[in-house]
């Protein structure tokens, strides 16, 4: 049994704990693991799900998976309730649904819980290595970061990659500072990464990606900056008042092909001069992670 | 003769010790509702302003209380902090029933302790300090009953012992 299946079964009830640690050595490249109230527990493993009919999940057992992994402090865990996920120790993501208790349309707590899914946290640590020599160019005395932009639809492996550049930017002694708006990137776990992010990365858990990015800019000096999906405009106008103040930015945004961005309007502020240099474009043609396209981009572009 | 004036002096002093153990132990009840209660604001602190975790925020309680309170909450925080699938009432009954023996308090005292246990850790911030407001109240009003019985009884223990020991030591003279 892996450290990463140990670390998940910790908070799985001793009556359930057993028979699914026995059913789960049977099992490879584990990705989740989902309980639901009164059902079998399923297991997504190898890409095929595989339900264990005979060890079903009570409400008890949801509801004391859920305490646990609250730490028996729902209320020290309610803004992450309330984005309907917490991270774990090993930096695992577990999903919740339940009855959603709302106020003025704003999700006030999740109670009921019905059911968990808890995603193995999944490091790939070198997915960057094919692209590192694009984004880091060796210099005289120091290390230069291109900005980049990594283009991918979802499920190809974009935050996985970011990590690994944290990682590498980190280690060519690079001030890394990263919003990890919703905890994908290090996986903080009381503050502390539980992904390898590097030793010289600073990371602003849980902020709004806009306001991060500029908190990090004013308080943390970084060289290089890295945030998840931009999506919003303030998250544009935030990346392209970081590039323009000459900070290396390494980010992602939902596309199919470079086209897509490169001629979308709402993004031609993080094109140009002080813009973008690179632009990295992902699928799952060879699995998550694929690398289709690596394109530089001229300074006048 | 001389043997007679101490084994009296003995008796005398024995019966106004056990006097005063038993008017010790009226007050007893009074000072660990009162540390209770105390305790419960450190918690309550530990919650609402720094947002701890239970385990965390009940070990930092224990670091600050004395005697048998500070074992009860250190207690409940490692059971809690264990990989034991325990649930926080199970966590409190067990540390309480460990100290039960230490513990100088009347049923009523449990009841409202094990009643703030159970909804402790479910819910919000509004909701923890709710539920520790509402079992402070109660127990500030067991302990000014508790310095009542107290007041009027502990003296009279106190007296009992003297009195019962010069009885005992006229009655064998």
């Amino acid at each position: 049994m892996n450290t990463r299946i140990s670390q998940i079964l910790e908070y799985i009830p001793l009556t359930l704990r057993g028979k699914l640690q026995t059913t789960m050595n049977g099992l490879q490249n584990i990705e989740e693991i989902r309980f639901r109230a009164d059902k079998p527990i399923s297991v997504f493993a190898s890409g095929k799900i595989a339900r264990i009919n005979e060890i079903i999940s009570s409400p008890q057992d949801v509801k004391a998976i859920f305490n646990a992994i609250c730490e028996h402090s729902i209320y020290a865990y309610l803004e992450e309730i309330k984005q309907g996920f917490i991270t774990i120790k090993g930096g695992h993501r577990v999903g919740i649904c339940g009855r959603v208790v709302a106020c003025d349309g704003n999700i006030e707590n999740i109670k009921d819980i019905s059911g968990i899914n808890i995603r193995v946290a999944r490091e790939v640590i070198g997915s960057a290595d094919k692209i590192i020599k694009e984004i880091a160019e060796p210099g005289f005395d120091e290390v230069r970061i291109h900005s980049t932009l990594i283009i991918s639809p979802p499920q190809c492996g974009k935050t996985t990659m970011l990590r690994d550049l944290a990682r590498q930017c980190s280690n060519f002694d690079k001030n890394v500072s990263i919003v990890d708006c919703r905890g994908e990137i290090a996986a903080c776990y009381h503050g502390i990464p539980q992904n390898d992010v590097g030793s010289n990365t600073d990371v602003l858990d849980g902020a709004p990606k806009a306001e991060g990015m500029m908190m990090l800019l004013r308080a943390m000096a970084p060289q290089v900056l890295i945030t998840d999906e931009i999506v919003t405009d303030c998250d544009i106008s935030a990346v392209s008042q970081a590039l323009s103040g000459g900070v290396a930015v390494l980010a992602s945004v939902h596309g199919a092909t470079i086209e897509d961005i490169l001629e979308n309007e709402r993004y031609l502020p993080l094109f140009g001069k002080c813009g973008f240099s690179n632009i990295v474009l992902l699928s799952r043609e060879n699995g998550a992670g694929t690398i289709e396209e690596v394109r530089k981009l001229c300074l006048s572009e | 003769m001389l043997i007679r004036v101490i084994a009296s002096f003995i008796i005398i002093i024995g019966c106004t010790y056990v006097g005063i153990y038993f008017g010790e132990k009226l007050s007893l009840r009074a000072k660990q509702l009162a540390t209770f209660q105390s305790a419960l604001e450190i918690l309550k602190f530990n919650i609402l302003f720094l947002n701890l975790p239970l385990a965390e925020a009940l070990y930092k309680v224990s670091k600050s209380q004395p005697g048998v309170v500070s074992r009860i909450f250190r207690d409940m925080s490692l059971e809690l902090s264990r990989d034991n699938g325990k649930t926080v009432q199970n966590a409190w009954e067990m540390s309480i029933a460990k100290e039960r023996r230490e513990l100088n308090l009347l049923q009523e005292d449990i009841v409202a302790l094990n009643e703030f246990a159970s909804r402790l850790g479910s819910g919000d911030r509004t909701d923890q300090t709710g539920n520790i407001d509402i079992t402070a109240a109660k127990l500030s009003i067991f302990e000014s009953e508790a310095r009542e019985v107290c007041k009027k009884n502990c003296r009279l223990y106190k007296g009992l012992g003297i009195l019962a020991g010069l009885l005992i030591v006229v009655l064998l003279i």
